[in-house]
């Protein structure tokens, strides 16, 4: 079989040119199961309203031809590959190709450091445990709490002072053990998954990199190479008035290549392999975005200001690095750190202002549930037009006083 | 094959099913704010945000305004563009506006009937457009509206979850047929006088947009007679209707006559007749309420409804609306609506019972 001679060889060109690709588990599932991963990212992952909404759009979009998903891979070791049934000879393996450059990633870069391990076993047992609270204390009760908990979930960080989700897992006087244990499932699978959102950009693009190399490694036959070519042009594709990931992912890495003389899609030198395995290893969107983004790169992905007073224009290198840090990562929201959170007291939360200010009805909603968790009240320090503010909740009513 | 498969997608149907009961019941107790939301029926000036978090879960997040950049690869002509991957902030793009829009719609037609008089439907209930949709085509030509009214339908009579299918999905056809003649008129007239300010004329574009969506998605074949008014009345096409911004002062008179001799000429071909008049009631003087209210009565010989909806945040009737009061007819109703919350009450009392 053609398709089996040439996955083997694109597998063993990742081998070669140093990717850390070898052993994944491939899967080949319909088109449902694959919205259902996509959505959830993970198969037998815990449920929740939430998740049936992103769900419900996912196929909605994909049942109207607007979203395909060709593969799916999940962090955990050995790393798993899920294939969508009917893909191709020359999809399959593209996407071979393609999840070796995910699966380096996985095992290689620094923030996924101990997230595959146990993750496979981990994940499921969560979900049973769930499921075993509603049917012992509510389906209703079980709901509340997971609300509650996933309205933190962007708040969890597995290093550096305590996150806010930890600290209300640890000192919330209002819940109960099994609430408690709620909690502690949402943040470890909210870091668990955090560490994927805030190295997309260089994740997709490490792993379009490299299947742009191995596809052209493999002297694909003429026909081949245009199927091939017109797969990955889709992947890239700049379709206006959106921005791909991929696409910017890719361009960057090439342009890194490109500084130690390599062609794009062409064999790097040794120095340029070192200087790009090093990024692959230690970066994430953000120092990705504000060590290697370059004017030239802005220009060819014409990436554009939406908004604001600079709005309808080409960037400059400064304004695009400054409009993806806010949007990559934890970026897209607040950022909020613990300052005081003994059992018992009043918990302080500090918003770390970046210039953005909060949407204050919602912040007091968030703190009035924040603060049915915690018991005794809660108060968040953030800036509006400029003046320091504090929200305070204390179970009753919820106070503004400007300093 | 996989030990998971079915298992788990009952999983996810579960949590998508349950998505839709939560759904359903928000929106069923937001639907007054809904109804009045500008993000939803356009033409307002604060774009896509939605002041009801409805759908949304609870996050902290920014104020919209803060956004300063946002990027997108160059726009072409007139790609308006949705969130962008990873870049965009989290407010509703287009699509999930559209969505949300066609929830809300589902819940309106869902409450509402066309009135019945002496028994027999208002007029037909052929489902629009359909006639111009073919169940294949091209994306491009995908009629989203109309392929989740499809969807509706089939799922209504199944008894099952609304999900759109390969079968449900509309699309317009490249070479439209001859649309069959319209047996029905609907003459909606509006009030842009100098007097109807910001908050008038968003109730009122409310109002008209949710009666067009209803009459337009669920029954045909139908006509549309858009037509505006301040001292001076005229036909406009659907766009300058929604989006007419005007001065001036008020004769209502003029409109009345252009809904008389549209009537007339409606009648006279054998259709329906509806009239609806959106005003806040201030008109130019005794004299002319009291010829309006003459024009009323004629027009009334002629069509099957005639509903005066007159917005009024408070106080007594107008002039206007005191001299119509004068006017007895089984098919002439007078609304009032007083604010946001009464836009979707006075649809109610048109179109149905709020019990759904």
């Amino acid at each position: 079989m053609r398709r089996d001679e040439l996955g083997r060889r694109a597998q063993r060109l990742a081998q070669e040119f140093g990717l850390d690709g070898a052993g994944i588990q491939f899967f080949r599932i319909p088109q449902i199961t694959m919205q259902e991963l996509a959505t959830y990212g993970f198969l037998g992952r815990y449920g929740h309203w939430s998740r049936g909404k992103t769900y419900h759009r996912t196929r909605m979009q994909a049942n109207l031809g607007l979203q395909r998903f060709y593969e799916v891979i999940v962090n955990t070791e050995p790393p798993q590959a899920y294939v969508l049934e009917g893909n191709g000879a020359i999809e399959d393996v593209t996407v071979m190709a393609h999840v070796a450059g995910h699966a380096d990633f996985f095992r290689q870069n620094l923030w996924m450091q101990g997230l595959a391990e146990g993750a496979a076993r981990r994940l499921p047992l969560h979900r049973r445990r769930l499921q075993e609270y509603g049917a012992r204390y509510g389906e209703r009760p079980l709901e509340e709490t997971l609300d509650r908990a996933l309205l933190l979930e962007q708040y969890c960080a597995p290093f550096g002072p305590e996150d806010v989700l930890g600290a209300v897992a640890r000192g919330g006087a209002a819940l109960q053990g099994w609430q408690r244990n709620c909690l502690e499932i949402v943040r470890e699978e909210g870091i668990y998954f955090r560490a994927q959102q805030r190295t997309k950009i260089l994740n997709e693009g490490w792993a379009t990199f490299w299947h742009l190399r191995i596809m052209r490694a493999l002297d694909l036959a003429p026909g081949e190479y245009v199927e091939f070519a017109t797969l990955h042009s889709q992947i890239v594709a700049l379709a206006p008035g959106r921005f791909n990931p991929y696409a910017l992912g890719l361009a960057m890495l090439e342009e890194i290549a490109a500084d130690y003389g390599a062609g794009p899609g062409g064999d790097a030198p040794r120095e340029a392999l070192e200087a790009l395995f090093a990024v692959r290893r230690y970066e994430d969107d953000a120092a990705f975005l504000r060590n290697h983004l370059t004017q030239q790169v802005v220009d060819r992905l014409e990436l554009f200001l939406r908004r604001g007073e600079a709005g309808g224009r080409a960037a400059t290198v400064e304004e695009a690095r400054d409009a993806l840090l806010l949007a990559v990562g934890g970026g897209s929201r607040p950022q909020v750190e613990v300052e005081q959170a003994d059992a018992g007291l009043t918990l302080r939360l500090r918003h770390l202002h970046d210039g953005r200010d909060l949407d204050l009805p919602e912040a007091e909603a968030v703190l009035g549930e924040i603060q049915a968790m915690w018991g005794a009240p809660v108060q968040l320090e953030t800036a509006a037009a400029g003046q320091r503010l504090v929200l305070r909740h204390d179970g009753g009513a919820v106070t503004r006083r400007t300093e | 094959m996989d030990p998971w498969g079915l298992d788990l997608e009952r999983g996810a149907e579960r949590d998508r099913a349950r998505h839709q009961e939560l759904l359903r019941q928000a929106l069923a107790s937001h639907l007054k704010e809904l109804v009045v939301e500008e993000a939803l029926i356009g033409g307002g000036e604060r774009g896509l945000r939605l002041s009801y978090p409805v759908l949304r879960e609870r996050r902290l997040r920014f104020a919209q305004d803060e956004v300063e950049l946002e990027l997108m690869h160059r726009p072409d002509g007139n790609a308006g563009g949705s969130g962008a991957d990873g870049a965009a902030g989290d407010q509703p793009g287009e699509e999930e506006l559209e969505w949300l829009h066609d929830r809300v719609s589902e819940e309106l037609h869902r409450r509402w009937r066309l009135p019945e008089l002496e028994g027999s439907p208002l007029f037909g209930s052929r489902p629009a457009d359909v006639d111009r949709l073919r169940p294949v085509g091209s994306w491009p030509n995908l009629h989203r509206r109309q392929s989740m009214i499809a969807a509706t339908r089939r799922a209504r009579m199944q008894g099952l979850p609304v999900r759109l299918r390969e079968e449900d999905l509309r699309f317009r056809s490249s070479a439209p047929d001859e649309a069959p003649a319209p047996d029905c008129l609907i003459v909606a007239l509006r009030d842009v006088s100098g007097s109807m300010g910001d908050e008038k004329k968003l109730l009122c574009r409310s109002f008209f947009h949710w009666l067009v969506d209803f009459v337009r998605a669920d029954y045909g074949p139908l006509e549309i007679a858009y037509v505006v008014h301040h001292t001076e009345a005229r036909r406009v096409e659907e766009e300058e209707f929604f989006r007419r911004v005007e001065s001036g002062g008020t004769k209502v008179s003029s409109a009345y006559r252009v809904a008389l001799d549209l009537a007339r000429t409606a009648k006279s071909t054998g259709r329906q007749v509806l009239v609806l008049h959106f005003t806040d009631g201030d008109n130019w003087g005794d004299s002319d309420n009291r010829v309006s209210r003459d024009l009323v009565r004629e027009i009334l010989e002629t069509s099957e409804l005639f509903a005066y909806v007159e917005v009024r945040p408070h106080g007594r009737a107008s002039g206007l609306g005191t001299a119509l009061s004068e006017v007895e007819a089984p098919h002439f109703r007078t609304l009032r609506v007083a604010d946001r919350q009464g836009v979707l009450d006075a649809l109610d009392a048109l179109f149905g019972d709020a019990q759904g």
